[in-house]
Order: structure tokens, then C-alpha cells, then sequence
């Protein structure tokens, strides 16, 4: 299953300041010298307690910060955190506002207009796709930023705790769609809190902690040290 | 009346551009957590919006001075050439505002009350040519109320701009936006850790 490495963090540190009085700043360290290395077609899954470092750990594997010390070591992979709704803007219709998603996302214009009708068919949206999107409700800005994302299709996906949007229907199928996602031969990383999706997905398991990234060969042994 | 059109509309461009160039970055910032996009494109989509707005507002107030009797004449010729370098301008201070709000949000009271000092004394309400002369240079140092000037004796007094003065104009426009440039790529993956 497992195959050559497309991403490795190495010896990364990453700290934030913190704002602790009038002049003072504090550091705040959420990963040391952390290491870790992808795999293409490896399902990752990372736990750890709020604040832990798990989106720090997500944004520095998508490129967004660059780590204060260490190396981030991008294969050639194209890496992608899946966003609902990514620079959706009001006035603009659905369709446009998807397109404009998907190019934030990394595909090119074509290549999003070619998927549109697999778009506005997953989202079910109807006659609203050439509406403004002000006229959306909640839950069907989250189907149209669902259904963009999920074409968006990067070599590395990171998933930041999504599974099932909008009503029952939708949420159903928006999971079940996101699992078939995972399990594909992509190599996906996917924070979560819910101990039996990363059971049920995740070969790799990563536990983040105090700073440090453990990784593990199996998902169990993961949660049995984070419930220790 | 005229006098005061043509400089408000003018000032009006930069005003907005560089309040829209220093919330550019700002205002996306739930944007800058979830996808990478260089930081640099921000402002310049915020001027090019304050452009778009300046354009049609600026073909109004050409024909509202053609109805008051200012015919259009060979002069006219080099307002493109004043548009390119106010352009300029607003770009390379909007990339630097655009810069440093993230980084200290409080500058951003800071720019608003400058932008009215500066309104007062760009000449707006009256013509920097009614200053008598040591103060006029000093307010020359200013290149909106050079630019406001120019625009004015074009539309209305029929001449050739300061050619010299407008070159100088352009190419501090060009070093401080290449400076800009430079300093949003180099701060580049900072602005998605600047929490607010």
C-alpha cells in the first residue's frame, strides 16, 4: 500500500507569539523539532487535544506558514486543505463563486468549468447555482462549497475535521463521498476528534502533543497512548 | 467650482485606494489560513477596484467641464500619462500599507487621520499656485498636490504638465512599489500566522 515518500517535515519547529501584557510577548510552541514523512497512498490520521498543533501541523504540510526552523519537503505534490467555501464572495452566482473557489484551490479555470456539471449535479442546488449567492441559506452555501471542494482533487489531501454538511440527505452523501475520497489510492491526511472515523479510515496514526509528533504504525496503539 | 471637482475627484482615487490597499491583506485573512495565494495580488486588486470606480466618475467630470465651457483640446492629450503615474503611485503606497496592518492594526487610525491632513493640504479647496512661495515648494513635496495641480491647469488652464517633475513622481512610485514587492514576498508566509 505504502509507497515512496511525497511529503516530509524534518526537525520543523513552529511558534507563534503570544500577546502576554502591554509589551511582552510570549512564545507559543505548538510543534518541536516534529518530523514526519507521507506516503503516497497513505491515510494519516491525526489526533490530539485541542490547541495541540494539529491545523498548525496542517497549514505547514499545505504551504500556507513555513516553519521557524526545519524543512518542509514537497516532493513535486500538489497539497490541498479541503475548505469549505473558500473566498466565496455574495454577489456573485454559484457557479461563479465555484469556479472562483476551485481556482483559489489550485486548479485552472478549465479544468474547474470541465467539472461544473459534476458540481451543480453533486450539490443538487437547481436553479440556485445561477443565483447570488446571498440568496443561499447556510446549508446550501456549505453543499456548493462541499461539492467544489471535494473536485478540487490535489495528490496530497488534508482534511480538517469535515465529514457531512447540510441536511440529512446531503450529509449522508457528503460523507459517504468523502470516505470513498479517502480511501482512493490519494494520500490524505484527516484531523479529527471522532475516534471511529479514524479507526475506520486510517492506517497511520499521528498523535500530536505537547510539541511533539508521534507517529505510529497503526491507529490503536495511537489512541491508547492519547487516553493514557 | 470647477477647480474644486477636478481635485476632489482626482484625490478621491488615491483616498480610496490606499484605504482599500491597507485592509487588503486584513480583510482576507480567513482567506490566507485555508490556501496559499501571494500576498502581493491583494493590494493590487484593491487599487485596480478603486481605479475602476475612478474611470466613469472622471469621464462625468470631463463632461461636466466640456457643458461649463472647457472645450477639449491637444492638452487633454496627457492626462493618460498623469492617470499612469497617480496609478503608480497609489499601487506603491498601497502595497506598503498593505504590509504593515496586519502586522500593527492601530496604523490603520493612523492612515485614516494622515489621509485628512493630507486632503487639507493637497490642494483641494484652493489652488497651490495662490500659496505664496516658500510654502508652496514645501507643499510640492506632496505628490498628490502636484498631481491635483497638473490635472487642474490640463482641464482647465490648457498647458503642458511639468514633465520633469512628473518622471520624478514615477519613478519614486516605482521604487517604493518595487520595494513593497519586495517586502510582501519576503514577509510572505508570515501573514498566516498573524492571528487577530
Amino acid at each position: 500500500m505504502t509507497g515512496d515518500v511525497v511529503l516530509e517535515l524534518k526537525n520543523v519547529t513552529v511558534s507563534y507569539r503570544v500577546k502576554s501584557g502591554a509589551f511582552r510577548w510570549a512564545k507559543y510552541t505548538p510543534l518541536q523539532e516534529a518530523n514526519l514523512q507521507l506516503r503516497r497512498g497513505e491515510t494519516v490520521g491525526v489526533i490530539g487535544r485541542n490547541g495541540a498543533g494539529k491545523s498548525t501541523l496542517l497549514r505547514l504540510l499545505a504551504g500556507i506558514i513555513l516553519p521557524d526552523s526545519g524543512a518542509v519537503i514537497n516532493n513535486n505534490v500538489r497539497v490541498s486543505l479541503l475548505a469549505l467555501g473558500v473566498g466565496f464572495l455574495p454577489h456573485l452566482t454559484g457557479r461563479e463563486n465555484s469556479i472562483l473557489s476551485g481556482m483559489l484551490m489550485g486548479l485552472r479555470r478549465m479544468e474547474i468549468i470541465a467539472r461544473m456539471d459534476r458540481i451543480v449535479e453533486f450539490s443538487d442546488l437547481g436553479d440556485f447555482i445561477d443565483r447570488p449567492l446571498h440568496t443561499y441559506s447556510s446549508g446550501m452555501r456549505a453543499r456548493l462549497g462541499f461539492s467544489t471542494a471535494i473536485q478540487v482533487d490535489p495528490d496530497v489531501l488534508l482534511v480538517d475535521e469535515i465529514l457531512g454538511v447540510g441536511d440529512e440527505d446531503f450529509r449522508k452523501r457528503s460523507s459517504a463521498e468523502m470516505k470513498r475520497l479517502i480511501r482512493s489510492e490519494k494520500t490524505v491526511v484527516l484531523v479529527s476528534h471522532s475516534a471511529p472515523v479514524i479507526k475506520e479510515l486510517c492506517s497511520v496514526g499521528v498523535w500530536v502533543n505537547d510539541g511533539l509528533v508521534t507517529v505510529y504504525d497503526s491507529v490503536d496503539e495511537a489512541f491508547s497512548d492519547y487516553h493514557k | 467650482m470647477e477647480s474644486f471637482l477636478c481635485g476632489a475627484v482626482v484625490w478621491k482615487w488615491f483616498d480610496s485606494g490606499v484605504k482599500a490597499g491597507s485592509m487588503s491583506i486584513s480583510t482576507h485573512q480567513g482567506l490566507l489560513q485555508q490556501v496559499y495565494i501571494p500576498k502581493f495580488i491583494f493590494p493590487i486588486i484593491a487599487v485596480m477596484g478603486s481605479t475602476a470606480r475612478f474611470v466613469p466618475v472622471f469621464i462625468v467630470l470631463c463632461i461636466f467641464l466640456m457643458f461649463m465651457g472647457y472645450s477639449p483640446n491637444h492638452y487633454w492629450l496627457a492626462i493618460p500619462a498623469l492617470m499612469i503615474v497617480q496609478f503608480l503611485f497609489v499601487l506603491s503606497i498601497a502595497m506598503i500599507v498593505a504590509m504593515i496592518t496586519p502586522f500593527v492594526p492601530d496604523v490603520k487610525v493612523i492612515i485614516d487621520n494622515g489621509m485628512m491632513l493630507l486632503f487639507f493640504i493637497s490642494g483641494i479647496f484652493f489652488s497651490i499656485d495662490d500659496v505664496h512661495e516658500p510654502i508652496r515648494s514645501y507643499l510640492l513635496w506632496n505628490p498628490m498636490a502636484f498631481l491635483i495641480d497638473e490635472y487642474r491647469s490640463i482641464l482647465l488652464g490648457a498647458s503642458w504638465p511639468d514633465w520633469a517633475h512628473l518622471a520624478m513622481i514615477m519613478l519614486l512610485s516605482s521604487l517604493i512599489g518595487v520595494g513593497g514587492l519586495y517586502l510582501l514576498n519576503k514577509l510572505d508566509h508570515k501573514f498566516g500566522k498573524v492571528k487577530f
